[in-house]
Protein backbone atom coordinates (compact mmCIF):
# COMPACT_ATOMS: atom_id res chain seq x y z
CA UNK A 1 0.00 0.00 0.00
CA UNK A 2 1.44 3.23 -1.12
CA UNK A 3 0.94 6.89 0.40
CA UNK A 4 -1.85 7.44 -1.55
CA UNK A 5 -3.52 4.56 -0.98
CA UNK A 6 -3.13 4.46 3.25
CA UNK A 7 -5.07 8.36 2.43
CA UNK A 8 -7.86 6.96 0.69
CA UNK A 9 -8.16 4.06 3.16
CA UNK A 10 -7.85 5.70 6.31
CA UNK A 11 -10.53 8.49 5.25
CA UNK A 12 -12.64 5.90 3.20
CA UNK A 13 -12.88 3.70 6.56
CA UNK A 14 -12.29 6.43 8.58
CA UNK A 15 -15.73 5.47 10.53
CA UNK A 16 -15.51 2.13 10.58
CA UNK A 17 -12.41 1.69 12.33
CA UNK A 18 -14.11 3.47 15.42
CA UNK A 19 -15.51 0.76 17.41
CA UNK A 20 -14.32 1.65 20.18
CA UNK A 21 -17.35 3.69 20.79
CA UNK A 22 -19.25 0.27 21.20
CA UNK A 23 -17.06 -1.22 23.65
CA UNK A 24 -19.25 -0.66 26.88
CA UNK A 25 -22.09 -2.74 24.97
CA UNK A 26 -19.40 -5.40 24.58
CA UNK A 27 -18.14 -5.20 28.49
CA UNK A 28 -21.94 -5.87 28.91
CA UNK A 29 -22.00 -9.00 27.03
CA UNK A 30 -19.02 -10.12 28.65
CA UNK A 31 -19.92 -9.53 32.29
CA UNK A 32 -23.39 -10.74 31.55
CA UNK A 33 -23.63 -14.31 33.07
CA UNK A 34 -22.50 -12.23 36.25
CA UNK A 35 -24.88 -9.67 36.18
CA UNK A 36 -27.92 -13.00 36.40
CA UNK A 37 -29.94 -10.76 33.57
CA UNK A 38 -33.26 -12.61 33.61
CA UNK A 39 -33.67 -11.12 37.35
CA UNK A 40 -31.60 -7.71 36.68
CA UNK A 41 -33.55 -4.73 37.90
CA UNK A 42 -35.00 -2.68 35.80
CA UNK A 43 -33.20 0.11 37.44
CA UNK A 44 -29.90 -1.73 37.20
CA UNK A 45 -30.68 -2.66 33.43
CA UNK A 46 -31.97 1.02 32.74
CA UNK A 47 -28.26 2.35 34.82
CA UNK A 48 -26.27 -0.55 32.41
CA UNK A 49 -27.88 0.91 29.19
CA UNK A 50 -27.21 4.69 30.58
CA UNK A 51 -23.66 3.95 30.72
CA UNK A 52 -23.56 2.31 27.81
CA UNK A 53 -24.80 5.05 25.70
CA UNK A 54 -22.61 7.73 27.54
CA UNK A 55 -19.97 5.96 26.84
CA UNK A 56 -20.67 5.79 23.44
CA UNK A 57 -21.10 9.81 23.17
CA UNK A 58 -18.12 10.26 25.03
CA UNK A 59 -15.74 7.91 22.67
CA UNK A 60 -17.44 9.73 19.56
CA UNK A 61 -16.21 13.28 21.19
CA UNK A 62 -12.74 11.72 21.78
CA UNK A 63 -12.40 10.33 18.21
CA UNK A 64 -13.81 13.80 16.81
CA UNK A 65 -11.15 16.02 19.06
CA UNK A 66 -8.14 13.38 18.36
CA UNK A 67 -8.68 12.63 14.59
CA UNK A 68 -11.59 14.73 13.03
CA UNK A 69 -14.44 14.31 11.15
CA UNK A 70 -15.07 13.01 8.00
CA UNK A 71 -18.35 12.82 6.14
CA UNK A 72 -18.29 9.64 3.90
CA UNK A 73 -19.13 9.77 0.38
CA UNK A 74 -21.75 7.87 -1.31
CA UNK A 75 -21.74 7.33 -4.25
CA UNK A 76 -24.43 4.67 -5.94
CA UNK A 77 -21.53 3.47 -8.34
CA UNK A 78 -19.33 2.37 -5.24
CA UNK A 79 -19.83 -1.22 -3.96
CA UNK A 80 -19.25 0.14 -0.41
CA UNK A 81 -22.23 1.63 0.02
CA UNK A 82 -23.79 2.28 3.03
CA UNK A 83 -27.45 1.50 2.23
CA UNK A 84 -26.36 -1.13 -0.24
CA UNK A 85 -24.71 -3.20 2.30
CA UNK A 86 -27.04 -2.69 4.59
CA UNK A 87 -29.80 -4.38 2.32
CA UNK A 88 -27.18 -7.08 1.65
CA UNK A 89 -26.58 -7.44 5.65
CA UNK A 90 -30.41 -8.09 6.15
CA UNK A 91 -31.20 -10.11 3.02
CA UNK A 92 -28.31 -12.15 4.32
CA UNK A 93 -29.27 -12.03 8.18
CA UNK A 94 -33.29 -12.57 7.80
CA UNK A 95 -33.39 -15.51 5.80
CA UNK A 96 -30.96 -17.42 8.37
CA UNK A 97 -32.68 -16.17 11.67
CA UNK A 98 -36.17 -17.63 9.75
CA UNK A 99 -34.42 -21.23 9.00
CA UNK A 100 -33.03 -21.81 12.63
CA UNK A 101 -36.14 -20.00 13.94
CA UNK A 102 -38.24 -22.95 12.15
CA UNK A 103 -35.45 -25.38 13.14
CA UNK A 104 -35.26 -25.32 16.22
CA UNK A 105 -38.62 -23.32 17.60
CA UNK A 106 -39.61 -24.76 21.02
CA UNK A 107 -36.14 -25.25 21.89
CA UNK A 108 -35.30 -21.63 22.29
CA UNK A 109 -36.47 -18.54 23.25
CA UNK A 110 -36.34 -15.73 20.50
CA UNK A 111 -33.47 -14.05 21.81
CA UNK A 112 -31.17 -16.35 21.13
CA UNK A 113 -32.17 -16.48 17.37
CA UNK A 114 -31.35 -12.36 17.47
CA UNK A 115 -27.91 -13.45 17.99
CA UNK A 116 -27.18 -14.64 14.71
CA UNK A 117 -27.04 -10.64 13.88
CA UNK A 118 -23.61 -10.57 15.28
CA UNK A 119 -22.09 -13.02 13.25
CA UNK A 120 -23.62 -11.68 10.07
CA UNK A 121 -22.67 -7.99 10.76
CA UNK A 122 -19.19 -8.82 11.32
CA UNK A 123 -19.55 -11.08 7.94
CA UNK A 124 -20.80 -7.81 6.67
CA UNK A 125 -18.04 -5.54 7.83
CA UNK A 126 -15.37 -8.61 6.67
CA UNK A 127 -17.07 -8.54 2.95
CA UNK A 128 -17.96 -4.84 2.20
CA UNK A 129 -16.16 -2.69 4.81
CA UNK A 130 -12.80 -4.13 5.42
CA UNK A 131 -10.55 -2.55 2.54
CA UNK A 132 -7.82 -4.22 3.77
CA UNK A 133 -6.79 -8.31 4.10
CA UNK A 134 -5.63 -7.76 7.75
CA UNK A 135 -9.00 -6.43 8.75
CA UNK A 136 -10.85 -8.83 6.40
CA UNK A 137 -9.27 -11.37 8.03
CA UNK A 138 -9.68 -10.42 11.70
CA UNK A 139 -13.42 -9.70 11.14
CA UNK A 140 -13.67 -13.10 9.07
CA UNK A 141 -12.33 -15.26 12.27
CA UNK A 142 -14.28 -13.24 14.69
CA UNK A 143 -17.41 -14.00 12.18
CA UNK A 144 -16.85 -17.66 11.96
CA UNK A 145 -15.83 -18.19 15.68
CA UNK A 146 -19.38 -15.66 16.58
CA UNK A 147 -21.14 -17.79 14.42
CA UNK A 148 -19.57 -21.26 16.18
CA UNK A 149 -20.41 -20.20 19.80
CA UNK A 150 -24.16 -19.37 18.67
CA UNK A 151 -24.66 -22.52 17.36
CA UNK A 152 -23.06 -24.74 19.74
CA UNK A 153 -25.55 -22.38 21.96
CA UNK A 154 -28.54 -23.44 20.47
CA UNK A 155 -27.89 -26.85 19.33
CA UNK A 156 -27.57 -29.14 22.50
CA UNK A 157 -25.88 -32.03 20.85
CA UNK A 158 -22.77 -30.18 20.23
CA UNK A 159 -19.72 -30.79 22.67
CA UNK A 160 -19.13 -28.12 25.18
CA UNK A 161 -22.82 -26.93 24.75
CA UNK A 162 -22.90 -26.47 28.41
CA UNK A 163 -19.89 -24.11 29.06
CA UNK A 164 -21.17 -22.19 25.83
CA UNK A 165 -24.78 -22.13 27.14
CA UNK A 166 -23.61 -20.14 30.48
CA UNK A 167 -20.73 -18.27 28.07
CA UNK A 168 -21.80 -17.38 25.11
CA UNK A 169 -22.83 -14.09 25.84
CA UNK A 170 -18.97 -13.62 27.28
CA UNK A 171 -17.44 -14.83 24.49
CA UNK A 172 -19.38 -12.89 21.77
CA UNK A 173 -18.68 -9.63 23.87
CA UNK A 174 -15.15 -11.22 23.86
CA UNK A 175 -14.99 -10.99 20.24
CA UNK A 176 -16.65 -7.75 19.59
CA UNK A 177 -14.13 -6.35 21.84
CA UNK A 178 -11.27 -8.02 20.14
CA UNK A 179 -12.52 -6.55 16.61
CA UNK A 180 -12.88 -3.07 18.39
CA UNK A 181 -9.37 -3.24 19.90
CA UNK A 182 -7.90 -4.24 16.34
CA UNK A 183 -9.73 -1.43 14.08
CA UNK A 184 -8.45 0.85 16.63
CA UNK A 185 -5.05 -0.14 16.56
CA UNK A 186 -5.45 0.02 12.85
CA UNK A 187 -6.54 3.22 12.69
CA UNK A 188 -3.90 4.89 15.09
CA UNK A 189 -1.08 3.06 12.84
CA UNK A 190 -2.75 3.91 9.73
CA UNK A 191 -2.04 7.88 11.07
CA UNK A 192 1.33 7.40 12.41
CA UNK A 193 2.42 5.81 9.13
CA UNK A 194 0.87 8.58 7.12
CA UNK A 195 2.02 12.02 9.45
CA UNK A 196 5.71 11.83 9.14
CA UNK A 197 6.05 11.05 5.01
CA UNK A 198 3.28 13.73 3.75
CA UNK A 199 5.50 16.50 6.06
CA UNK A 200 6.66 19.39 3.62
CA UNK B 1 14.37 21.87 -21.24
CA UNK B 2 14.97 19.07 -24.31
CA UNK B 3 11.98 17.96 -27.09
CA UNK B 4 11.90 14.91 -25.43
CA UNK B 5 9.96 16.12 -22.02
CA UNK B 6 7.91 19.02 -23.63
CA UNK B 7 6.63 15.99 -25.31
CA UNK B 8 5.04 15.11 -22.13
CA UNK B 9 1.46 15.99 -21.22
CA UNK B 10 1.16 19.22 -18.66
CA UNK B 11 0.73 18.22 -15.08
CA UNK B 12 -1.69 20.83 -13.54
CA UNK B 13 0.97 22.35 -10.93
CA UNK B 14 -1.14 23.88 -8.41
CA UNK B 15 -2.47 19.87 -7.87
CA UNK B 16 1.21 18.46 -8.12
CA UNK B 17 2.48 19.70 -4.97
CA UNK B 18 2.71 17.19 -2.53
CA UNK B 19 0.89 18.63 0.21
CA UNK B 20 -1.70 20.29 -2.10
CA UNK B 21 -2.06 16.52 -3.55
CA UNK B 22 -2.65 14.80 -0.73
CA UNK B 23 -5.38 16.83 0.61
CA UNK B 24 -7.12 16.56 -2.41
CA UNK B 25 -6.41 12.77 -2.27
CA UNK B 26 -8.14 12.60 1.16
CA UNK B 27 -10.98 14.85 0.32
CA UNK B 28 -11.39 13.04 -3.40
CA UNK B 29 -11.97 10.06 -0.81
CA UNK B 30 -14.91 11.47 1.24
CA UNK B 31 -17.69 14.26 1.39
CA UNK B 32 -16.16 16.31 3.62
CA UNK B 33 -13.31 16.43 5.84
CA UNK B 34 -12.49 18.77 8.94
CA UNK B 35 -9.56 20.81 8.89
CA UNK B 36 -8.60 18.49 11.77
CA UNK B 37 -8.65 15.48 10.24
CA UNK B 38 -7.08 16.77 7.28
CA UNK B 39 -4.08 17.65 9.24
CA UNK B 40 -3.92 14.01 10.89
CA UNK B 41 -4.22 13.27 7.48
CA UNK B 42 -1.43 14.73 5.85
CA UNK B 43 0.75 15.89 8.77
CA UNK B 44 0.91 19.71 7.65
CA UNK B 45 1.24 21.89 10.65
CA UNK B 46 -1.17 23.86 11.25
CA UNK B 47 -0.64 26.97 9.48
CA UNK B 48 0.71 25.25 6.09
CA UNK B 49 -2.53 23.42 5.73
CA UNK B 50 -4.47 26.84 5.88
CA UNK B 51 -2.08 28.06 3.39
CA UNK B 52 -2.75 25.20 0.76
CA UNK B 53 -6.64 24.97 1.73
CA UNK B 54 -6.75 29.03 1.00
CA UNK B 55 -5.24 28.26 -2.24
CA UNK B 56 -7.00 25.39 -3.10
CA UNK B 57 -10.14 27.64 -2.30
CA UNK B 58 -8.61 30.40 -4.44
CA UNK B 59 -8.40 27.72 -7.41
CA UNK B 60 -12.20 27.31 -6.64
CA UNK B 61 -11.11 23.36 -6.21
CA UNK B 62 -12.39 23.23 -2.65
CA UNK B 63 -15.60 24.45 -0.88
CA UNK B 64 -14.09 25.41 2.71
CA UNK B 65 -17.53 26.04 5.07
CA UNK B 66 -16.98 27.76 8.74
CA UNK B 67 -19.24 27.25 11.45
CA UNK B 68 -19.51 27.76 15.22
CA UNK B 69 -20.33 25.06 17.28
CA UNK B 70 -19.89 25.33 21.43
CA UNK B 71 -17.82 28.35 20.88
CA UNK B 72 -15.75 26.55 18.54
CA UNK B 73 -14.88 27.26 14.99
CA UNK B 74 -15.79 24.28 12.69
CA UNK B 75 -14.23 23.96 9.38
CA UNK B 76 -15.28 21.63 7.04
CA UNK B 77 -13.41 21.18 3.24
CA UNK B 78 -15.00 19.41 0.52
CA UNK B 79 -14.17 19.06 -2.74
CA UNK B 80 -16.29 21.01 -5.40
CA UNK B 81 -17.39 19.76 -9.14
CA UNK B 82 -14.28 21.06 -10.68
CA UNK B 83 -11.92 19.87 -8.12
CA UNK B 84 -12.94 16.10 -8.40
CA UNK B 85 -12.64 16.77 -12.16
CA UNK B 86 -9.03 18.42 -11.73
CA UNK B 87 -7.63 15.50 -9.61
CA UNK B 88 -9.33 12.43 -11.51
CA UNK B 89 -7.71 14.57 -14.77
CA UNK B 90 -4.44 14.96 -12.34
CA UNK B 91 -4.35 10.86 -12.39
CA UNK B 92 -4.83 10.44 -15.93
CA UNK B 93 -2.20 12.41 -16.81
CA UNK B 94 0.35 10.79 -14.10
CA UNK B 95 -0.92 7.28 -15.64
CA UNK B 96 -0.26 8.46 -19.27
CA UNK B 97 3.39 9.98 -18.28
CA UNK B 98 4.12 6.31 -16.04
CA UNK B 99 2.68 4.37 -19.83
CA UNK B 100 5.53 6.64 -21.58
CA UNK B 101 8.26 6.06 -19.02
CA UNK B 102 7.71 2.37 -19.50
CA UNK B 103 8.88 1.71 -22.51
CA UNK B 104 11.97 3.66 -22.17
CA UNK B 105 13.30 2.22 -19.29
Amino acid sequence: MDEQDRLVYLTKHYNHLLYLRFTAFDALFIFSPWLDLPRISMSVALMGIGICIAWFFLMRAYYRRRYGRVKERRDPKDPEDRQRAASVYLLAALPCLVACYFVFRGQHAPPDFLLLFIPSGMLTEALLYSGSTLRRSYYLVAAIASLLIVLSDMVGSMPAHRFFYVYCLTFLGSAMLMAAIFDHLLLVHGFRQLAPRTHV
Amino acid sequence: MSDDSSSFPEVNRLVHEPARLAILTVLSACESADFLFLQNATGLSKGNLSVQISRLEEARLVYVEKTIRRKRTLTRISLNRRGRGEIAQYWRTMEKIRQQAVPAT
